[in-house]
């Protein structure tokens, strides 16, 4: 009889014994998913400050793996690496009671300005015979002041005078770079006969996206042709053929904005822009012709304070009826501003000075072309937070 | 008790060649007392194992819950990450006149749960809720100077390198948020899991 | 004949046996019952909760898998209605020293049917579903290093209350999903998974699970 009943209790008590492994399994599987989805979340959360120190300025590195960062009742820690100078690891390890979690972010540092090339060619870049592009610094000094380094033919300011392209670039003949030759990602540099570049020829890992010109309407004032000395006071208008005669001097109050079907600069011809209230920036939506011998400046000769966009499309589309802009930097003219054309091929065919930076579809520099770029550009968004894009994500296995 | 059959001698030693031997007696059969014993012992085991089982079945069922609010949990907190980062306060917080697309478009800060239940006294009658570094009473005011250990606040929020009383729900670089599940469990009893992380614009 | 003295140590009258007897039956026959009835409810929760476990891991297994994925290298992109009911994808091995990413290798993740089945209509292996279907993850997909581990079996056709009437029956935000489903919205991508595991008293219960996560590349 007692055996019996002891059988009978052997049997249930093995069904429960049966029940409590299954449940206590399946409730330890469910204990240790949810420590496993902590362990990432905690990860996570030490990847976001990191990447909120360096979008603030500061190093993504936190704490370590001997002293981590208390969150709560995790922990965590974040190492950075610099893959390159603008490339940005780090890894994030997350720590859940007895679950860890690892996850990598790659992240970019975006330059915040687009301003950083003496010359872009957005579909390629070509100097040849003795064309050069160095740099200075507008905020430094002049750009004479700052013209001591080399000798003879080689004399130079600043070697930050980069040149690029989405596309193809290349040099021949005596053209000089003191500076870098960035072709498009997959594309390429060529340097032949006794053209150098200082710098790096190595292909850019991201393509430059140049903004829109888009041209601001304003009421139409018509022809102005400026015959003697004339000041325009601040304000935006519209012109429709803006002739400034020989050796006239045009005056500019900004801050202004003026569009202007045609712009003639005769031989001799300045305008002048007075800054110290605000920039002036021009938009020319068809013939740019800067003859011999003309300016376009700024009176402190900064080139922040003077932006000039082309809406001209001098590139002949076979299907459509474009008529041929004229782009024409003539012999011994100078230019100090930022030059946005991303639709006009430029072609400088004498001895042009540009101080600034230039943006245009594609750029030819031929015969003693000089192109300074200025340092002063990098800062001139205003903004000194750095701004990433982010490359890569993924998870790292991790065992405690 | 009532009276023993009269067996003759020789077949009571053929039925029972012990009976006529006293001390063998004591070791065959059962004793009521043994009996009552066991019947008690067996009652107790079945009792017991069957309150294990029923216990189990509602721990089975209560596991099951808690899985599905961690699902919940886990599922929100990725829907909040996937929302434009400057926003996702805005749509999530239980303030509606503050939603980015127009008072009213955005999911709000209570939603619901399918297969739990809501805690009898909860205010809007929804389990999950999303809980972001603000003081009771004024839901749209993103603050830095909260103190909630969950959250790892007080904290610099718009890298200003400063914790302040201010609003911060349009200029934020770092986010912590945190999901709460708080339902009534299938044995009657409240249950609550919580979800939480800090998100960043990348 | 001797009559034996009455003997409260030696045995039983025959009614007291029989009365213990009884007892003792209706006793067993309570446990008995009882014990039946826990069991097909146990049978029953132990189905729903072994769909559950099986679920829940296939679906973690996936989300680990997906959340590095690249929405550039999803084939097909499920965006649309309906979903996709396979993915090819790569995820990212890391940036190489000049800062470019290095891609994987591709990945499926896809349905087959299941063991012994055939997907012809009939219960060709006799377990009782029809056209079941298991879930698999091919690694290296499309080269000669290709390895297929399956990691869920008996998934349903069709998601529960779901038909193939080209409407969204079971209001999920799919059209027609079969057992596994990828859905792509933004950069936010939908799980769901529906298995069935074989209950007390012959009875087949389904568990069905939806995750969401962001794709980060």
């Amino acid at each position: 009889m007692l055996s019996i009943v002891a059988v009978m209790l052997l049997a249930m008590s093995g069904l429960a014994v049966a029940l409590l492994r299954t449940s206590k399994a399946s409730s330890s599987l469910q204990r240790q998913d949810r420590e496993n989805a902590h362990a990432r979340y905690v990860a996570q959360a030490g990847l976001s400050t990191a990447m909120f120190n360096l979008q603030t300025g500061h190093s993504g590195a936190l704490g370590t793996e001997q002293t981590p960062v208390r969150w709560d009742r995790s922990q965590y820690y974040v190492t950075q690496q610099n893959v390159t100078p603008e490339v940005i690891r780090l890894t994030a390890t997350g720590l859940d009671d007895r679950a860890g979690a690892r996850q990598e972010l790659v992240v970019r540092q975006l330059p915040n300005t687009i301003w950083r090339f003496g010359a872009f060619g957005l579909e390629r870049l070509h100097l040849d015979s003795n064309a050069r592009v160095d740099s200075y610094n507008s905020d430094t000094g002049t750009y004479t002041v700052q013209n001591v380094n080399g000798t003879g033919t080689n004399k130079h300011a600043n070697p930050n005078g980069d040149v690029g392209s989405n596309g193809n670039i290349s040099l021949d003949q005596n053209a000089k770079v003191w500076g870098d030759a960035a072709p498009g990602p997959s594309h390429s540099a060529t340097v032949l006969g006794n053209a150098f570049v200082t710098g790096s020829t190595s292909a850019a890992s991201s393509t430059m996206v140049a903004p829109t010109v888009t041209v601001p309407n304003y009421t139409s004032l018509g022809p102005l042709t400026v015959s003697s000395t004339t000041t325009l006071p601040s304000g935006n208008r519209t012109y429709t053929d803006l002739v400034v005669g020989t050796n006239k001097t045009l005056n500019i109050t900004g801050p202004a904005n003026i569009v202007i079907s045609n712009l003639t600069l005769q031989s001799g011809a300045k305008i002048k822009v007075d800054a110290t209230n605000g920039i002036v920036e021009f938009w020319v939506i068809d013939n740019f012709i800067l003859n011999s011998n003309s300016e376009i400046a700024p009176t402190n000769y900064k080139s922040k304070n003077l932006r000039l966009n082309l809406l001209s499309d001098n590139v002949i589309n076979p299907e459509m009826n474009v008529v041929l802009d004229t782009v024409s930097f003539d012999s011994n003219s100078k230019f100090f501003g930022t030059i946005l054309a991303p639709s006009a091929a430029i072609v400088v065919n004498s001895n042009f000075e540009m101080f600034g930076s230039m943006i245009a579809r594609s750029v030819d520099l031929h015969s003693n072309a000089n192109f300074h770029f200025d340092e002063a550009l990098m800062n001139a968004t205003g903004t000194s937070l750095p701004t990433f894009e982010t490359i890569s994500w993924r998870e790292v296995p991790y065992a405690h | 008790m009532w009276g023993t059959v009269p067996v003759p001698a020789n077949l009571m030693n053929m039925i029972d060649p012990q009976s006529s031997n006293p001390r063998a007696l004591r070791r065959r059969g059962l004793t009521l007392l043994e009996l009552m014993f066991s019947i008690t012992l067996l009652v107790i085991g079945i009792s017991a194992i069957s309150r294990l089982t029923v216990g189990l079945t509602r721990a089975t069922s209560v596991a099951r819950e808690s899985e599905l609010a961690t699902q919940a949990a886990k599922a929100m907190l990725e829907r909040i990450k996937a929302e434009a980062f400057l926003q996702a306060f805005r749509s999530f917080n239980s303030l509606s006149s503050d939603d980015p697309s127009g008072a009213n478009t955005a999911p709000g800060a209570n939603f619901a749960i399918a297969g739990l239940r809501a805690l009898p006294g909860d205010a809007d009658g929804l389990p999950g809720e999303i809980v972001f570094p603000t003081v009771a009473g004024a839901p749209g005011v993103l603050r830095e100077d909260v103190t909630d250990t969950k959250l790892g606040m007080p904290h610099d929020l718009n890298g200003d390198a400063a914790t302040d009383a201010l609003n911060h729900a349009t200029d934020y670089k770092l986010l912590p948020v945190l999901v709460r599940v708080r339902w009534q469990a299938a044995d009657g009893t409240t249950a609550s899991t919580e979800l939480k992380t800090i998100l960043a614009d990348y | 004949m001797r009559i034996p003295r009455r003997s409260s140590r030696s045995g039983f009258t025959l009614l007291e046996v029989a009365i213990v007897a009884i007892i003792v039956s209706v006793v067993l026959a309570a446990v008995g019952l009882f014990e039946l009835s826990n069991r097909k409810t146990l049978q029953q929760f132990s189905a729903v909760g072994t769909a559950q476990d099986h679920a829940h891991k296939a679906l973690e297994k996936v989300l680990t898998e997906l959340e590095g994925a690249s929405i550039s290298t999803l084939v097909p992109d499920p965006t649309g209605a309906l979903g996709a009911d396979e993915i090819v994808y790569q995820k990212s091995t890391g940036v190489n020293s000049s800062g470019i990413v290095v891609w994987s290798t591709r990945t499926r993740i896809a349905m087959a049917a299941d063991d012994g089945e055939l997907l012809n209509g009939a219960d060709d292996n006799g377990n009782g579903m029809t056209d079941e279907r298991k879930l698999s993850i091919t690694y290296n997909y499309g080269t000669g290093a290709a390895r297929t581990v399956t990691i869920a079996h008996r998934i349903c056709t069709l998601f529960p209350e779901e038909l193939a009437n080209g409407t969204d029956d079971n209001g999920n935000g799919v059209i027609d999903e079969k057992g596994f489903n990828v859905q792509r919205v933004g950069n936010l991508l939908s799980l769901r998974l529906a298995i069935s595991a074989l209950g007390g008293g012959g009875k087949w219960v389904t568990w069905s699970e939806t995750s969401t996560l962001r794709l980060r590349n």
